[in-house]
C-alpha cells in the first residue's frame, strides 16, 4: 500500500511543481579539458659523447613503453594531441632526433624527425610541434611503444669529441592532450 | 553517463536536509518526542499507524538549484554548468535525508492520579547522505591542468558520507513538576549500508620544471571506508532486476540487528521559567556505529613527482640500466595509483543534532458555557524562536527559525515557520495537525515561497504521519 502511495505523493509534492526546466539538457554535456604532461628530456655535455673516431655517426637511443593512448577513455574522448619539443644545442655538430611510434605488432604507425644544425658553439634553439589529429590521432591511439634515437653526425674536420670539448645538447618536451568529453 | 547525470539531477533537485523546525516541540504530535525526549506529553498513550506514522523526506543543495543548471531558457547547458562549477564554494553541500517510522508507540505511567512518566519506543529507518562540493576536482575535470600551472588542486575537497540504518529506540520522559520536564532516549543503530570518505588529504600540482617543462607532483592520501557494500557487489548477478531484488532482500535482513551495530543517545528538556514562557533544548543522535562485518576500505596513498622521461642510456650518468630506470618510473606510478583494498574495522559517528527554542504562549480560549477562560495551559497562540545545528565533517550547519503556532479549532492546529539557513534566507513552512476522534494526522511542508516552482528552490522537505492517540480526560 505504502509502496504504491509513497511515489505518487512524492511526485505530487515535488515533480508537479517543477517548472521551466528541461532535464534532458544533461545529455548535451560536453567538457573540454586540456591536459599537459612532461614528456622526454635530456641534457648532455659534449664530453659525455665518447667518440672513438670522429668520422662515424654516434647513435643513442631507447624504447619507451607508451600504451597510455591505447586506453579506451583516451580513444573515446581525445580530439587532438600535440607533442612539443625544444632542443637547445651548443655542440658544434649536426644532430637528429628520430621519434617512431610502433603498434602492438611492432609495425611503424608514424615517424618524425627533428634536425638540429649548429652555429659553432653558440646556442641554437630548435622547436618542433607534432600534431595528431584525425587519422594521425588514430595512429597515436594504436601506439604501444615509442622509439627515440638521437644521432650525432661526424664533424667536417673529423676531430672526435673528447673530455675537453665544450657545449651541450638539451631537450625538453611536453604533450598537450585536448579532450572532448561528451555523451556520445 | 546517463545514470550519473540522473544521480546528479536527483541530488541537485532534491538534496534533503535534517532540520524539522515544523515538528519540533509540536506537542500534539508524538513524533516530536523523537526530536526532544523532554517534550511535554499531554496524552495517555499513543500508537503510530505502522509505516504511516512518520514519513519524512528532505533535500537541499546549498548554493545551487536545479533551475540554475536545467533552466529551459535557451542558454547552453555547458555555460550553465560552467557557472555552477565556478560559483559553488568547497563548503557548499548536497544533502538528502529520509526517514520512515516502521513502528512506534508510548504510554504514560507512574503516579496513578497524574502519571508523570511517559515511555515511548519505536523502530524507524533512516537514509542520510551528505556531500561537500568537490570544487577542485570539478575545475580540474572542466579545465585540465594546462591553464592551471602552479595551482595546487586540493584533493581534500572530496568529502562525503552516506548511511542507511535502522534505529530501535526507547525513551523516558519525566515530568518533574509543572515547570520542568526532561527526557532521555537510548538508540540501537543497525547499519544496512555505510560509506564514508571524510579524511582525504593531498594535492596535485603542475609547476614549471628545471630539467623539463613541468614537474607534476602528486601527493595522495585518500580513503573510502565502506560496510555492507562488498557483499552486495558479490551477489550473483543474473541481470539488473535480479540483482536489485537480491540486494533489497539482503538489506531487509539487516534491518534488525543484522550486521553492524551502534549506540546512540538523545536527551532534552522543557522548562517554563514563567507560566507563559517556554525554553526547550535537546541533543539527538549522539552516537556511533562500529563497523566490523562486511567492511572494505579503499586507499590511495603516496607521493611522486614526475618530470618526464630521460631516454638516453647509459649516458644519463645515474649508473642505472635503461630497464631499471623504466621499472622505477612505472613502479612509482603503480604504487601511487594502486588502490589498496583492506578489511579494517572503523567507527562512523552519526551527525549529532542540537535543537533549542524560546517561546511565549498567549490568548486563552473563551468558553461560552461558563463565560470564563479555559484551564491553565490552554493557550491558543505560541510564538518563538528555534535554533537547529547539525555536526558535519567539516563544520556544523545552522538554521534559525521563527515560528507561530495556533490552535485553530478544537480538532485542528497549525504552525508556520520562517527559517534562515545555509540553503535559503526565505524558507516559509506550514504544518497542520488534526485530531479527529483519537486519530491524529499531521502534514508539514517547507519552502512554500518556492513551491510554485521547486526547481528554483535550494531546499524542500515534507513530512506526514498518522497516529492513534488516547488523550488524558479532562477533569
Amino acid at each position: 500500500m505504502l509502496q504504491k502511495i509513497a511515489p505518487i505523493l512524492f511526485v505530487l509534492l515535488f515533480a508537479s511543481c517543477v517548472k521551466d526546466v528541461d532535464f534532458d539538457q544533461a545529455e548535451d554535456i560536453a567538457i573540454s579539458p586540456v591536459v599537459e604532461s612532461s614528456l622526454i628530456f635530456f641534457d648532455f655535455e659534449a664530453a659525455q659523447f665518447s667518440e672513438p673516431t670522429g668520422t662515424e655517426i654516434v647513435v643513442e637511443g631507447d624504447d619507451l613503453e607508451l600504451d597510455l593512448f591505447n586506453d579506451q577513455f583516451f580513444r573515446d574522448n581525445l580530439t587532438k594531441v600535440e607533442f612539443f619539443f625544444e632542443v637547445t644545442n651548443s655542440i658544434d655538430r649536426n644532430f637528429r632526433a628520430d621519434v617512431t611510434l610502433f603498434d602492438a605488432n611492432d609495425q611503424i604507425q608514424h615517424a618524425f624527425a627533428i634536425d638540429v644544425v649548429p652555429d659553432g658553439n653558440n646556442e641554437v634553439e630548435v622547436t618542433h610541434t607534432e600534431v595528431f589529429e584525425d587519422a594521425l590521432l588514430e595512429q597515436l591511439t594504436n601506439t604501444k611503444r615509442l622509439g627515440f634515437v638521437l644521432s650525432m653526425f661526424p664533424s667536417p674536420t673529423g676531430i672526435p669529441l673528447d673530455e675537453n670539448s665544450i657545449g651541450n645538447i638539451k631537450m625538453r618536451s611536453k604533450a598537450t592532450l585536448f579532450f572532448l568529453i561528451d555523451n556520445e | 553517463m546517463k545514470k550519473l547525470s540522473f544521480i546528479f539531477l536527483f541530488l541537485t533537485c532534491f538534496a534533503f536536509a535534517q532540520n524539522k523546525q515544523l515538528l519540533y516541540n509540536y506537542t500534539d504530535i508524538p513524533q516530536s518526542l523523537l526530536l526532544n525526549p523532554g517534550t511535554e506529553v499531554n496524552y495517555k498513550w499513543h500508537v503510530g499507524i505502522p509505516i504511516l506514522s512518520h514519513i519524512h523526506a528532505s533535500a537541499g543543495a546549498s548554493g545551487v538549484t536545479a533551475y540554475d543548471l536545467f533552466a529551459d531558457n535557451g542558454v547552453n547547458f555547458n555555460d550553465k554548468l560552467r557557472r555552477v562549477v565556478y560559483n559553488l564554494d568547497r563548503n557548499d553541500y548536497f544533502t538528502v535525508n529520509q526517514q520512515l517510522e516502521i513502528l512506534s508507540g508510548g504510554f504514560a505511567f507512574g503516579n496513578s492520579y497524574e502519571p508523570n512518566k511517559y515511555l515511548s519506543f519505536g523502530l524507524y529507518q533512516e537514509l542520510d547522505l551528505h556531500f561537500y562540493y568537490p570544487r577542485d576536482y570539478a575545475i580540474l575535470a572542466l579545465e585540465g591542468n594546462q591553464s592551471n600551472i602552479g595551482r595546487e588542486f586540493d584533493l581534500g575537497d572530496l568529502n562525503g558520507k552516506g548511511e542507511l540504518i535502522s534505529v530501535l529506540h526507547v525513551g523516558l520522559t519525566t515530568k518533574v513538576n509543572k515547570k520542568f520536564t526532561y527526557g532521555i532516549r537510548g538508540k540501537i543503530y543497525s547499519s544496512l549500508l555505510n560509506f564514508k570518505s571524510t579524511n582525504n588529504r593531498g594535492t596535485f600540482v603542475t609547476t614549471e620544471g628545471t630539467n623539463n617543462f613541468y614537474n607534476h607532483t602528486f601527493d595522495l592520501d585518500l580513503e573510502l571506508q565502506t560496510s555492507g557494500y562488498a557483499s552486495l557487489i558479490d551477489l550473483d548477478n543474473d541481470g539488473q532486476n535480479d540483482w536489485n531484488k537480491k540486494a533489497v532482500k539482503e538489506l531487509r535482513k539487516r534491518l534488525l540487528f543484522g550486521a553492524n551495530l551502534g549506540l546512540g543517545l538523545d536527551f532534552g528538556f522543557t522548562y517554563h521559567p514563567k507560566e507563559q514562557w517556554t525554553v526547550t533544548g535537546s541533543v539527538q543522535d549522539l552516537g556511533f556505529i562500529y563497523h566490523t562485518k562486511d567492511v572494505e576500505t579503499y586507499k590511495l596513498k603516496g607521493e611522486y613527482t614526475f618530470e618526464g622521461i630521460n631516454p638516453l642510456f647509459p649516458n644519463n650518468g645515474s649508473g642505472q640500466t635503461a630497464d631499471e630506470y623504466w621499472q622505477e618510473i612505472s613502479d612509482n606510478f603503480e604504487d601511487l595509483f594502486e588502490l589498496d583494498t583492506i578489511s579494517k574495522n572503523y567507527i562512523s559517528w552519526r551527525s549529532p543534532k542540537l535543537n533549542g527554542s524560546v517561546s511565549y504562549r498567549y490568548g486563552k480560549k473563551n468558553i461560552k458555557e461558563c463565560n470564563c477562560t479555559a484551564d491553565e495551559g490552554d493557550y491558543l497562540n505560541e510564538a518563538g524562536l528555534q535554533l537547529f545545528a547539525i555536526g558535519r565533517s567539516r563544520r556544523p550547519q545552522f538554521a534559525l527559525s521563527a515560528f507561530y503556532r495556533r490552535q485553530l479549532f478544537n480538532f485542528l492546529s497549525g504552525k508556520v515557520t520562517y527559517a534562515v539557513d545555509g540553503f535559503s534566507k526565505t524558507n516559509i513552512g506550514v504544518g497542520l495537525s488534526t485530531h479527529i476522534g483519537n486519530v491524529n494526522f499531521y502534514i508539514m511542508a517547507d519552502n512554500l515561497l518556492e513551491y510554485q516552482n521547486l526547481a528554483k528552490s535550494n531546499y524542500a522537505s515534507f513530512q506526514l504521519g498518522f497516529n492513534y492517540i488516547f488523550p488524558i480526560k479532562k477533569k
